[in-house]
């Protein structure tokens, strides 16, 4: 008797019987009787239907595999031979839209790859719209590394799109291939299993194996081979390069191809070697196997290629067009290195959802971003997808594991790729990490910026994607601790605007929240195991993390961007143009200025709701408000910020009168006002404000004492020289000298106020000169200090130089030099010192043999430095002005021919940046007022046409200037100027 | 009882998709072979198997946590519903336009014995049809074909599971609702029927059996 779960035995005997006959045997009915015949009869009732039904179904099948009869109307099964100008040559690959195939486009005689919809798609109204519309977004797209579409069409009743047929291998297969062991390698089957499997139907990533396979790809990424490499190689064996079947294929390659075994990619790889008196065991060893030692050459190929993709994608972003599908199958790359993204094949508009309103869940699922899975989509979903297939080929394995593959909600962040390969470059797994965040707020918001921080990273300078600090961790740790968590959104940003500003300030404030960290982490380690997760807190908190990435990265970027062209005010030094000075603010774009606002929108409603705990810290982001406002050239606001923030440390300093630290916080922001004011012309409030630091040091006698509250107060009085000389003097006076310029006369005795001025100038400069002297004593390699008593050693000289004593301004110059020279000795590799002195050493007091070394050497200096950074401005800029300085000498001792030939490589320079910064008042100025001179010269020597010219050119630039700038007194002062000096030259 | 069912149900709840990838490219020969048995023919020129199960698994890559939370079938025959769910809602909207009342019918009911029947009858005539294959199997189909119409639903429908669809015994049990015993049985009866009816129709008019 059988069980209740037990198949009859005859059924047993049956489904054996019908194996056999499926699998083309003719088992014979008595056999079964005869073997088994306690059930012959049964048998004998039996199996003769089975014989009859399942020869029926296996007539069937043969049908079915010979493919569908001709009378039929055309299938993918049955493609015809030809659709319009196109000759099928064979399926490459198969998806999700359809099929592609090699195709001949007999008109052009040339190979293409041709995706044609599956019936099943040309069925449907909807996706035949998708396809339609696919093609001719695609189409639309013109890009160096975007495989391009040439045409749509339809013949037979099938719709297809012909594209260029790329000679390549997937990144796909390339990663299959490194992580594949070394004795499965050679298998070329196994490599169309890898293509199939990937799901992949780009229009080359097929395995046609006498091409440019995925070994010489990855000996290429291995950098053992070069794509040069490569080409000679496949040149040599004579193998089709063209994608032309019709010429006979290398021959070896095809009897490895017939004998299935051996990958006849490596085969002829074998062969090149041998022919090149190599071992070809070699190959062996370097074949990459499963512990393959991915070497930097391959991480910063890898990057190249993500970084050429990340360009493509961003050109097709900003035609509006979505990938969808971004991942390894579709990024082909081919025998020259060049990498092609395939199969914009779910792309839409995406401004316009006409057919995927249903939120339908298209792509790759192991690749679509979490939001994707949702069924929403932007720029973001394909950085996310971009940075997956990154980590994968970093990794050689996916980013995301296959449990979590479908999950939107608990797909888990991806684990360190340096956790996995120590040897991936830090920089580079930060860039990764960063386009892989869960939340689109925290990737890279355009890749755009995915691919600068790509080549930052392949220029070795320093990334903008941020890893994760312990002081972040401490922003996350107060965001998991229930009693922080319970704050609002708006203080959770407060606290992790103040970490991120503190990364910018103070450090000793920094050390001592270092300090916190630490306990924080202690105690975040305790709490860590007792934690129960509340839904809702954590929905909350997810909310607030993402408002605040997205701030942090508005804020650093604006923040980078501010810091690279804060120079431009040093220039200001060397210019000294007192019309000049508002002109600071010129240099930030308005983008930034309204980036900005934003974020100081959420200071405003942070500062409203400080917390007692936060105070400092508070009081620290106001500050910091201050600075960019200042920056940016809203100094009534700065002063308004600046002045929040004095009287918070004052609360503080009053309830904790042993910490002197907000006396100095206090100190500091006073000379911030002091700056903001003199810029604002309001020099009695800064005399004023002086004073005041100068109280706020004296209540906290530590303070006072220390070398930091030295500092403040030496700087601060510095600036005020420094201010005080720049507005000294009138602009007409300085004008008659031999050229406009700054060479200040010494001939003309200085009216009674600006004498007074001068001595009282000339004191304060003595007290910071003497307070940077002692500091030095102290810690003489102090470089803030050094560079701070240059300064000061610069204003003794003009200071000197305006007191008529000729001896102590060269005095003094020359130790100013020292000092810069100094410090360039002892940091060559540093611009901004060789930028200083450049600078200073333009600070010429006379026409002696002397300044004119100097200037030369100032020449060379900006030379060098414009070569090292040809795109920063500053540097150009200050090349310009030596240039017309030198000239002016030149000019002065009768050289004139020379003088001209420089004041034009001038003139070069300046329009160059005046046209790249159409905003930047300063290059407007630089640039007339060298024209200004171009025109003395001409005039001197006798060439009133090119005098003329030359002044209408600079007029025509300050009349265009004066309808677009704020400050239309300066210029139309300037453009007055420049009037009567072309009235005097006539018509 | 343990069977390769328990082991795929770990397998994809520990891989998720790319287990369900594996999975459903081991089935797929049997997928396509029980799909292109209940495919309409009228739509054959324009669809084919491989487009309705590229179909079936964006379904199933779909509805796969909902299978994984609450499995009360095996995993195959999961797939295999939900590969017929797909194709009739393929049908449905092919025939939207020119609807035909007793094919919704059918069609509503593809994997039960109507739409079986309308399967077996709908192959033999495409093989009656086909020119190669008329002068030789024409009669044995037709026999066939008049055996299995004279036959009760379930019989008919174990042995299109068991011999078109290819499928064990577990699994037609399994879809059958009946343990694995009595699908067993069943089948054996509707063999040993189908073999008498064929051998009467063959006494009576029929040429000689071979």
């Amino acid at each position: 008797m059988v069980s209740e779960d037990e198949q009859h035995p005859v059924d047993q005997l049956a489904e054996e019987f019908a194996e056999r006959i499926r699998s083309g045997e003719s088992p014979q009915i008595e056999d079964y009787c005869r073997t088994h015949s306690e059930h012959a009869e049964m048998i004998r009732a039996v199996f003769p239907s089975i014989q009859i039904v399942e020869r029926a179904s296996q007539r069937e099948e043969q049908h079915r595999r010979s493919g569908e009869s001709e009378s039929r109307p055309p299938s993918i099964v049955s493609m015809p031979q030809t659709l319009g100008d196109f000759q099928l040559i064979r399926e490459i690959g198969r998806g999700g839209m359809g099929v592609v195939y090699e195709a001949l486009q007999k008109s052009l005689k040339r190979h293409v790859a041709l995706k044609v919809i599956s019936a099943l798609i040309a069925g449907s109204e909807k996706q035949l719209r998708r396809f339609r519309r696919e093609a001719e977004s695609v189409a639309s797209l013109h890009h160096s590394n975007i495989v391009p579409v040439f045409g749509i069409g339809e013949d037979h009743g099938l719709q297809y799109y012909a594209m260029q047929l790329i000679d390549g291998v997937t990144l796909a297969e390339i990663v299959s291939h490194l992580r594949r062991p070394p004795d499965s390698s050679f298998s070329a089957k196994k490599d169309t299993d890898t293509v199939a499997n990937s799901g992949n139907h780009t229009p080359g990533g097929s395995s046609r194996s006498h091409r440019f396979g995925s070994n010489e790809a990855v000996l290429q990424l291995l950098g053992m081979m070069s794509a040069a490499d490569v080409n000679l190689l496949q040149s040599s064996l004579s193998v089709d390069l063209s994608g032309d079947l019709s010429k006979t294929p290398d021959p070896l390659a095809v009897t490895k191809m017939q004998d299935g075994d051996a990958d006849p990619a490596s085969a002829a790889i074998t062969r090149a070697n041998a022919a090149t008196d190599d071992d070809s065991h070699e190959l062996h060893q370097l074949r990459p196997a499963e512990d393959v030692n991915l070497n930097r050459s391959y991480f910063r190929n890898i990057a190249r290629l993500i970084a050429e993709v990340a360009n493509a994608v961003d050109y097709a972003h900003r035609q509006g067009i979505l990938h969808r599908d971004l991942k390894p199958a579709n990024l082909i790359l081919d025998r020259d290195g060049t990498i092609w993204v395939a199969d914009f094949g779910l792309a839409r508009q995406a401004d316009m959802d006409g057919v995927t309103q249903t939120g339908e869940i298209v792509g790759t699922l192991r690749y679509m971003a979490p939001e994707q899975l949702r069924g929403q989509a932007d720029i973001r979903t394909d950085i996310y997808a971009l940075g997956l297939t990154l980590y994968e080929l970093l990794a050689l394995k996916p980013a995301v594991a296959a449990p979590q593959v479908l999950d939107a909600h608990g797909r888990k962040s991806v684990a360190p790729l340096r956790s996995i390969r120590p040897e991936i470059p830090a920089d580079l797994e930060t860039i990764t990490l960063k386009a892989c965040m869960l939340e689109p707020e925290r990737r890279y918001q355009s890749a755009r910026e995915f691919e600068a921080d790509l080549h930052r990273f392949l220029e070795d300078r320093p990334i903008h994607a941020r890893r994760v600090t312990p002081v972040e961790r401490l922003w996350r740790w107060s965001k998991r601790n229930p009693q922080i968590a319970s704050l609002s959104a708006a203080t959770l940003f407060l606290l992790f605007m103040i970490v991120v500003i503190l990364g910018f300030s103070n450090r000793r404030i920094q050390k001592a929240l270092n300090a916190r960290n630490d306990q924080y982490e202690r105690a975040e380690k305790n709490l860590s195991e007792k934690t129960v997760a509340l839904k809702n807190v954590e929905l909350e908190r997810a909310r607030a993390e993402m408002n605040l990435n997205l701030a942090i990265a508005a804020f650093e970027e604006v923040f980078n961007n501010i810091a690279a062209r804060g120079r431009s005010e040093s220039l200001l030094d060397a210019l000294s143009d007192e019309e000049l000075l508002p002109a600071t603010d010129a240099v930030l774009s308005n983008a930034d200025v309204t980036l900005l606002e934003t974020l100081l929108g959420f200071f405003d409603r942070l500062a409203a709701e400080n917390s007692k705990d936060l105070s400092t810290e508070s009081a620290a982001a106001r500050r910091r408000v201050g600075d960019i406002q200042q920056q940016l050239g809203r100094l009534e606001n700065a002063q308004k910020s600046y002045r929040i923030a004095l009287d918070a440390y004052r609360a503080i300093s009053s309830k904790n009168s042993d910490d002197g630290r907000p006396q100095l916080a206090q100190a500091e922001i006073l000379h911030q006002l002091m700056l903001t004011s003199m810029k604002r012309g309001e020099l009695v409030t800064a005399i004023k404000t002086l004073d005041d630091l100068r109280t706020v040091l004296k209540e906290n006698s530590v303070v006072a004492e220390s070398t930091d509250g030295k500092y403040v107060l030496a700087t601060a009085i510095n600036s005020l020289v420094s201010f005080g000389l720049r507005t000294m003097g009138d602009p007409r006076q300085r004008s008659k000298g031999p050229l406009p310029g700054r060479i200040i006369s010494t001939t003309e005795a200085l009216s009674p106020t600006l004498a007074e001025r001068v001595r009282r100038e000339t004191e304060a400069n003595r007290e910071s000169f003497e307070i940077l002297q002692s500091l030095i004593m102290e810690k003489p390699l102090n470089v803030a200090y050094r560079i701070e008593l240059a300064q000061a050693t610069k204003d003794k000289a003009r200071l000197a130089q305006l007191s008529r004593d000729q001896k102590q301004a060269d005095e003094a110059m020359s130790s100013a030099i020292k000092i810069l020279e100094d410090l360039h000795k002892e940091f060559p590799t540093s611009d901004r010192f060789k930028y200083e002195l450049a600078e200073t050493l333009l600070t010429v007091l006379s026409f002696r043999p002397a300044d004119m070394q100097r200037l030369m050497r100032s020449q060379q200096l900006c030379r060098e430095l414009v070569e090292a950074h040809p795109t920063v401005p500053e540097y150009r800029s200050l090349l310009a002005m030596s240039l017309a300085r030198v000239a002016g000498m030149q000019f002065f001792q009768g050289r004139t021919e020379r003088a001209e030939e420089m004041l034009r490589e001038s003139v070069r320079h300046q329009e160059q940046l005046a046209d790249q910064f159409p905003d930047v008042l300063l290059y407007q100025f630089s640039l007339v007022r060298t024209l200004q001179q171009l025109a003395t010269v001409y005039a001197d020597d006798k060439r009133p046409d090119q005098a003329k010219e030359t002044l209408d050119s600079a007029i025509a630039r300050v009349d265009s200037l004066s309808s677009r700038t704020r400050f239309r007194g300066p210029v139309q002062q300037m453009l007055t100027r420049l009037r009567e000096s072309r009235e005097k030259l006539g018509d | 009882m343990t069977t390769p069912h328990d082991n795929e149900l770990e397998l994809l709840k520990d891989g998720g998709q790319s287990a369900l990838a594996t999975l459903f490219s081991n089935y797929r020969d049997r997928l396509e072979r029980i799909v292109s048995f209940r495919l309409d023919h009228r739509i054959r020129g324009r669809i084919d198997a491989a487009d309705i199960l590229q179909e079936a698994f964006l379904q199933v890559s779909e509805r796969l946590p909902a299978f994984l939370e609450s499995s009360d079938v095996s995993f195959f025959v999961w797939l295999r519903q939900q590969t017929l769910q797909t194709l009739i809602d393929i049908h449905r909207r092919e025939f939207r336009q020119k609807r035909d009342v007793n094919r919704e019918i059918h069609f509503a009911s593809a994997g039960t014995s109507g739409g079986t029947s309308l399967s077996i009858a709908q192959f033999l005539i495409d093989h009656v049809t086909s020119p190669s294959q008329v002068a030789v199997h024409a009669e044995e189909m037709q026999w066939l074909q008049q055996a299995l119409n004279s036959m009760n639903e379930v019989d008919r429908e174990v042995l299109a599971l068991r011999h078109f669809e290819q499928l064990g015994n577990n699994q037609v049990a399994e879809i059958l609702g009946l343990t694995p015993t009595a699908a067993s049985n069943r089948y054996l009866r509707a063999a040993a029927r189908l073999s008498e009816i064929m051998q009467r129709l063959n006494s009576g008019s029929g040429p000689a059996k071979k």
